[in-house]
């Protein structure tokens, strides 16, 4: 391909296709222990940082945020649903995720490229785990309370267990399909991949 | 794969072809318009401008010539959890010292400031589906594509992205169904390899779910990056350029749709301050 614009609008486009896609068929959200499904829908969002650089990653992110926040409104799945109803929680925190892990990318970015994959994806989750959490607690203290049925000086403290129990998995995660999917993508610009010439 | 035919199943996302003042509507108007009632629905605490706003998108639903009935069915998944959430409050909510008890069923108490919560709590999600859910109803994709590039117009002299952040937004809706054919067709693809990807996530276990999801999720990421780079391919065989286009039918602002335009800025933010003001004094 020639034109770098042209990549970059496709390679967003598909991407945010594909974070749509995984919202509407509930593909992006797994459940876990503890009622809060652990999610896939930020690996898109630092496949397209690490491809295409921070604004792609910016615009996929913004995608993810506006269908989490329709999808907790319009088919929620459990009473926390509800406080993601609220643009400061639900797509603010994720405009980063993108930027963060393009910057951790291109700091590792040397000899080791799966390491700087790694990485860029485990500090990517860490960004939407922590902040995500963060903005929940300091926008929605007293009706997360209310929702979880638990005491006002108790939500720093969940919020904190949540972020182990979830957040673990989700890296995990992150890295294992993150490191497929770009070195898969790879594999195709330089044709050496099998599904490049299959059609 | 039932759960693909999500789209079809709830009224939120369908447009319907009515010739009305609404449809005809400059797209940026109802952009910043629904913008701006989603900051409402969220900065404000007021219980009668979260009811008059609802009053407001109900009454522009049927100049719209929308059977409110279609809003009503799309509000119908969330009543479960509504129920739910009121089941909680009542049982844990604490009435604190200058609460009025309004009832007293033994040792549930209903009080004021219980009754205001839950109404401001469901009330705002009422609101929210109503005012995305009139938005789709009332304009095309592709329209919502031109608003967007319309409100970005000012920032288009220094930055050749506000084009191409309006074509990838196109692109993104157009790729919707590709993507979940490709969904399909991997689907199959590893059921007929002896996968049992099953619908009964819940029941079959986290772990389980997780060892289904990785040969599923990784080849359809990769090959519709793979549609990405022949659709680019194709866009440069044309010699697609993102600077200096022009349109066929080019989106003209009546004096009337301006004014609509900018009280849409203004309107929102004069209620905010207001409000804020109040709680101050």
């Amino acid at each position: 391909m020639e034109t770098k614009m042209v990549r970059t609008i496709v390679i967003t486009a598909v991407l945010s296709a594909l974070s749509i896609v995984f919202a509407v068929t509930s593909l992006g959200y797994i459940p876990w222990f503890g009622g809060i499904s652990i999610t896939i829908m930020h690996i898109p969002v630092i496949v397209a940082a690490i491809l295409e650089g921070p604004i792609a990653g910016t615009i996929v992110g913004l995608v993810f945020g506006l269908t989490s926040l329709l999808k907790a409104a319009s088919a929620p799945t459990g009473p926390v649903d509800l406080l993601f109803v609220n643009p400061l929680v639900s797509v603010l925190p994720r405009l980063f995720i993108g930027v963060v892990a393009w910057l951790i990318f291109t700091a590792f970015n040397g000899k080791i490229k799966p390491l700087a994959v790694a990485c860029s994806a485990f500090f990517g989750t860490a960004t939407n785990t922590i902040l995500v959490l963060t903005m929940l607690g300091l926008t929605s203290a007293i009706r997360l309370a209310e929702v979880i049925g638990i005491n006002v000086n108790a939500v720093p403290k969940t919020l904190i267990g949540i972020a182990w129990a979830n957040g673990v998995p989700e890296a995990i995660g992150s890295i294992v399909i993150t490191l497929a999917v770009v070195f898969g993508y790879w594999g195709i610009t330089k044709g050496k991949a099998k599904i490049a010439k299959e059609e | 794969m039932k759960s693909i035919e999500f789209f079809r199943n709830i009224p939120f996302g369908q447009y319907i072809d009515n010739d009305t003042f609404l449809h005809r509507l400059s797209p940026a108007v109802k952009i910043v318009w629904v913008f701006m009632i989603i900051v409402l629905i969220t900065g404000i605490n007021s219980l009668v401008i979260l009811l008059s706003l609802l009053i407001i998108t109900f009454s522009l639903a049927l100049l719209a010539r929308i059977n409110p009935n279609f809003i009503l069915r799309g509000l119908l998944p969330i009543f479960g959890i509504v129920v739910f959430i009121i089941i909680l409050q009542l049982l844990f909510f604490k009435p604190t010292g200058a609460d009025i008890a309004i009832i007293t069923l033994g040792k549930l108490v209903i009080t004021k400031n219980l009754i205001v919560t839950l109404a401001g709590i469901i009330l705002r999600f009422v609101d929210f589906m109503t005012v995305v859910t009139l938005f789709t109803a009332i304009t095309t994709e592709a329209d919502t594509v031109q608003g967007i590039e319309y409100l970005m117009k000012p920032f288009s002299k220094y930055s050749p992205w506000v084009h191409a952040f309006a074509m990838t937004i196109n692109i993104t809706f157009r790729f919707v169904p590709i993507v979940i054919g490709e969904l399909e067709l991997i689907v199959k693809a590893q059921v007929s390899r002896g996968s049992s990807f099953s619908e009964k996530k819940l029941f079959t276990g986290p772990i389980k779910a997780i060892k289904d999801y990785l040969p599923l999720i990784v080849p359809v990421i990769v090959r519709s990056l793979d549609k990405a780079m022949l659709l680019g391919d194709a866009m440069d065989a044309r010699c697609y350029r993102s600077q200096g286009r022009t349109r066929y039918r080019a989106l003209k602002h009546t004096y009337m749709e301006n004014i609509l335009l900018y009280l849409g800025f203004v309107l929102p933010v004069a209620v905010l301050v207001v409000s804020f003001v109040k709680k101050i004094a």
